[in-house]
């Protein structure tokens, strides 16, 4: 009885969340018959489940809503707003009583009123009671046939089994690496070693496929949305339109429930101080109804959401006068900050720009604990203000809660997690464009001329720097957290960029302001992550320091005009500097994924091959350190044997003797360097992959065997980016039409398209049009020159 | 009667059941002898390896792994003595998950699980004041004195920062 009245509650639950949306939909087309019939599926079905669970006060109003709405589907009744309200008012109760069976706490019992509410709608218009009981039921059966319950093949598992799994998994993670790590130090046998790959790969794949279960439709966010605006329009007496697009996108499940808070208050925000009253807007010129749009899609690995409104926007000056009213900032400071950073006001505790506090907004909290609660989840919120015509938001989320990509560093004894996402660069303190500047007392950074707030991961933390790294250079991380100024943090080293399993940390550790959570590495010892927003209110980049640095740390990075280049090793030994800008990023790739064919280094990467230039030979182990260099479309690996520094190209550039290989000397932090001209790793790509933007179709007619044909000239014409037919009936289309001159009827020489190929060396019967069917140059040549004749 | 009323007099019934045969763990923290709801407790554990949490509450006393859960490490005498224990090697802990979270809480020795009943409570003993915060109740076992202690009270963050 308990695990039917679970499933009962979770089902219901479940129809209610998608019901909503379409309830409003409804009651914007009352004529809908499929969204009339699938709300009466829901009371239907409830009512159903009552009978047999004996749940009476729930039977009785579903049983109404029942008799209601199929008044309504018989067309008895008009489906008006009134009586939609009616209707959504019952279903709120069935929520509530729903959610009350598992609460136990009790729902005043007023049902009589709710149902005498919805049932006066039928009584009033249903005077001729006299259809037949026999059709009618009848006509319901037919009905649910028409729109049935699209079947889905899905299981319902409990969260808890879910976690366990996942747990699971982790655990299998970790033993493995224990095995790999005993593997190695046996220096084991090769089937042993070749068995375990395989085991690795699969477990792997487990975990992948773990961590897609636990993504949800963005949907099951989205889908209350509608329901909450119509209940706010209908309060504020506004009129607004709502779109939403993108429904599709996969997220966490614990990102949604993450976003549910945020996502309300924005919408809520938007419905009550965004838009304005039909006469406002009609005052204004606009169009009466107000138009909230919620787009959500996802960019690399970030979910963006953004949420628009076409509303009177933030009134910048009734934004001052409040905060500078609210102490946030002296009157003195608000004319000076950029637009921007007055915009970011809004998010400070304590803060309203609404007149009136009404029920729904406006009481001042709201804003902040939205950037808060966007912030536990790794997201950042952005604002673009269009006063008088508008707002626009942008949520970023990270993709998923439970693995990001981390950075482990040390400091004192310790090793700390931090997300990469908030990490803007990496230099070394022994850097010659760093220095650390002492100013009355705090510390500040100045990297390549830019200063930031400066404080040692040590100091931050109070642990004592351990004794043995005192003297070897330490390591400066540029942070950007989710709001505010950029800083440096100074740890002792870098140790690892890998991937975190990150575990919400207990309540006393998250309590401190300085954690994002906790993390498992493969390691098997515990890591704290560390919170970048955190460590900046601990460092002391207060509020009002985010305003005017926050910025100025931000700009000057755009506005320099000089390019930056980066300085490396060679392969070969030699410093060389290549331009930042095609630097994708810099990967360790190991050496087993590494091969030397088709003529080619190359890194095979998940079902990729991508070349390797300047690599001349393959280390025993270990791993390569690659940069990945990109023209936009294709991307090179340029082997180096270290990266050095980022600097910017101030000097004039030399011109080189070698341009192909070296766009010029340039001075790179005092030494003379040659630039790397990457055109010629891009030049020497793939050719036939970019000679067509379509591939020109090439038919090649052969006779019944055409072993030639197929087995030397088809692949020669595929390796050279053709698509190559055998088949007679794409003669027509072909671009291209190549024959053996000693098949060709005469009538193909008149056709332009045509190209012979003989035999022998020489042309024989003076055929000069045709060519050498192993002069491979020649063969491709005239392919080309046909074709720009054809053209 | 609505169906509401139905389950309120179920779950007492419950309840009810519960508080007859409720098993306890019985430690001892400091040299004083404290019994655990075995509802919370998950296992008993001898940590390893910890890794301490700069910054944090000073009853806790850090991180340790338990298979693939990252667990945090309540210094439990700290709390009653405001002194930390020096945490060596295979020290004893008792894993538990509170509100949602799973701690380990220190404790010197565990002895044995027994069961308390109503009667056992005494109702007129009150724990001495360090303990008072943590200690739902005393009673009396095999003779002996036991503080029922409220593990929550342990992990409580927010009061004890007020404290």
């Amino acid at each position: 009885m308990d695990d039917l009245l679970e499933e009962f509650i979770a089902e219901t639950r479940e129809t209610l969340e998608v019901l909503t949306s379409q309830l409003v939909e409804w009651e914007r087309n009352p004529q809908d018959r499929a969204l009339l019939d699938s709300v009466f599926r829901f009371v239907h079905t409830v009512k159903g489940s009552c009978g047999f669970l004996d749940l009476p006060r729930l039977m009785r109003l579903s049983h109404a809503a029942e008799d209601v709405l199929s008044a309504a589907r018989e067309g008895r009744v008009n489906a008006s707003p009134g009586l939609v309200t009616a209707v959504l008012a019952v279903i709120d109760r069935i929520s509530a009583l729903t959610n009350a069976l598992e609460t136990e706490h009790a729902v005043f019992d007023d049902d009589i009123d709710l149902i005498d509410e919805m049932l006066s709608f039928v009584s009033a218009t249903s005077s001729d009671e006299t259809v037949e009981i026999t059709t009618d039921d009848l006509f319901i059966e037919k009905n649910s046939e028409v729109g049935p319950r699209a079947k889905s093949r899905h299981v319902r598992v409990s969260l808890a089994l879910l976690d366990k799994l996942m747990s699971g998994v982790s655990d299998m993670v970790l033993a493995r690496n224990e095995v790999s790590r005993q593997l190695r130090s046996t220096g084991s046998h090769s089937d042993i070693e070749h068995s375990f790959l395989r085991l690795s790969a699969s477990v792997a794949e487990i975990r992948d496929s773990v961590s897609m279960m636990r993504m949800q439709n963005i949907d099951r966010l989205f889908s209350s949305l509608p329901r909450l605006l119509r209940d706010i329009t209908v309060e504020l007496n506004k009129e607004i339109e709502l779109r939403i697009d993108g429904s599709e996108v996969e997220v966490d499940r614990e990102m949604v429930e993450a976003l549910r808070d945020p996502l309300t208050h924005i919408l809520r925000n938007a419905a009550d101080h965004g838009i304005e009253t039909v006469e406002e807007r009609r005052a204004a010129g606009k169009d009466p109804v107000g138009q909230i749009r919620i787009n959500a899609r996802q960019s690399g690995n970030q979910i963006l959401i953004e949420i628009i409104d076409d509303g009177r926007g933030i009134n910048l000056e009734k934004l001052g006068a409040r905060a500078i009213a609210g102490k946030l900032v002296s009157a003195a400071e608000w004319p000076k900050m950029s637009e921007k950073a007055q915009l970011r006001t809004i998010f400070a505790p304590g803060l309203s720009t609404a007149d009136h506090v009404s029920a729904i907004s406006g009481r001042g909290v709201g804003m902040d604990v939205v950037k808060t609660n966007l912030q536990a989840v790794g997201g950042t919120i952005d604002l673009e203000n269009y006063e008088g015509h508008g707002l626009k938001m942008t949520l970023r989320l990270p993709l998923t809660l439970s693995i990001i990509a981390g950075l482990s560093v040390r400091a004192g004894d310790q090793i700390f997690g931090i997300s990469r996402n908030s990490v803007v660069e990496i230099v070394s303190s022994s850097n010659a464009n760093v220095k650390i500047e002492d100013l009355g007392g705090s510390k500040i950074a100045s990297i390549r001329g830019q200063r930031y707030p400066y404080a040692t991961l040590e100091s931050v933390l109070e642990i004592e720097q351990f004794e043995q790294n005192a003297g070897i250079s330490r390591t400066l991380i540029v942070l950007r957290p989710a709001v505010g100024a950029s800083f440096v943090l100074d740890v002792a080293s870098v140790i690892d960029n890998e991937e975190l399993v990150v575990k919400p940390g207990a309540p006393l550790i998250m309590s401190t302001g300085l954690y994002a959570g906790t993390s498992l590495p493969d390691n098997g010892r515990p890591m704290l992550l560390l919170d970048a927003s955190g460590l900046a209110s601990a460092i002391g980049v207060d509020l009002r320091e985010q305003h005017s640095s926050g910025d100025s740390a931000v700009e000057p990075v755009n506005q320099r005009k000089n390019p930056s280049a980066l300085l490396f090793i060679a392969s070969d030994g030699v410093k060389r500097a290549v331009r930042l800008s095609v630097i994708d990023r810099m990967e360790d790739v190991d050496v087993a994924k590494i091969k030397f064919v088709g003529g080619k280094m190359r890194a095979a990467n998940s079902d990729t091959l991508t070349d390797i230039c300047e690599l001349s030979s393959i280390p025993a182990e270990g791993s390569v350190k690659l940069l990945r260099l990109s023209d936009g479309e294709q991307c090179k690996y340029l082997a180096v044997e270290d990266v050095l520094d980022i600097f910017s190209i101030d000097s004039a550039i030399v011109p080189s003797a070698t341009p192909h290989l070296h766009e010029g000397v340039i001075d790179a932090l005092g030494e003379m360097v040659e630039l790397v001209n990457i055109f010629q790793y891009f030049e020497a790509a793939d050719a036939p992959s970019s000679g067509h933007g379509d591939k020109a179709l090439c038919f090649v007619e052969s006779d019944d065997s055409g072993h030639w044909e197929r087995r030397i000239l088809g692949p020669l014409l595929t390796a050279s980016g053709y698509q190559v037919s055998f088949d007679p009936a794409d003669r027509g289309t072909a671009s291209i039409v190549l024959s053996r001159d000693d098949i060709t009827d005469d009538s193909d020489i008149q056709d332009g398209r045509v190209l012979q190929l003989r035999r022998g060396m020489h042309p024989a019967n003076g055929n000069f049009a045709s060519v050498y069917r192993y002069d491979r140059v020649g063969l491709l040549s005239a392919i080309e020159s046909k074709l720009s004749g054809s053209c | 009667m609505t169906e509401l009323d139905c389950y309120q007099q179920s779950s007492q019934n419950f309840q009810g059941l519960a508080n007859m045969s409720t098993l306890f763990l019985i430690a001892d923290i400091n040299g004083a002898r404290v019994a655990i709801d075995s509802e919370y407790i998950e296992s008993l554990v001898r940590v390893t390896d910890v890794i301490p949490v700069p910054k944090c509450h000073p009853s806790v006393a850090g991180l340790f792994a338990l298979r693939s859960r990252v667990l945090t490490l309540i210094d439990s005498q700290y709390l009653i003595t405001g002194k930390r224990e020096t945490v060596t090697k295979g020290t004893l802990a008792v894993v538990a998950e509170i509100a949602g979270h799973h701690f380990g809480l220190l404790v010197n020795s565990v002895e044995d699980v027994v069961s308390i009943l109503e009667k056992q409570i005494e109702r007129n003993i009150d724990p001495p004041p360090s303990w008072a915060p943590f200690v739902t109740a005393t009673a009396s076992v095999n003779g002996e004195m036991v503080m029922i202690l409220d593990p929550s009270q342990l992990v409580n963050g927010e009061e004890l920062l007020a404290a």
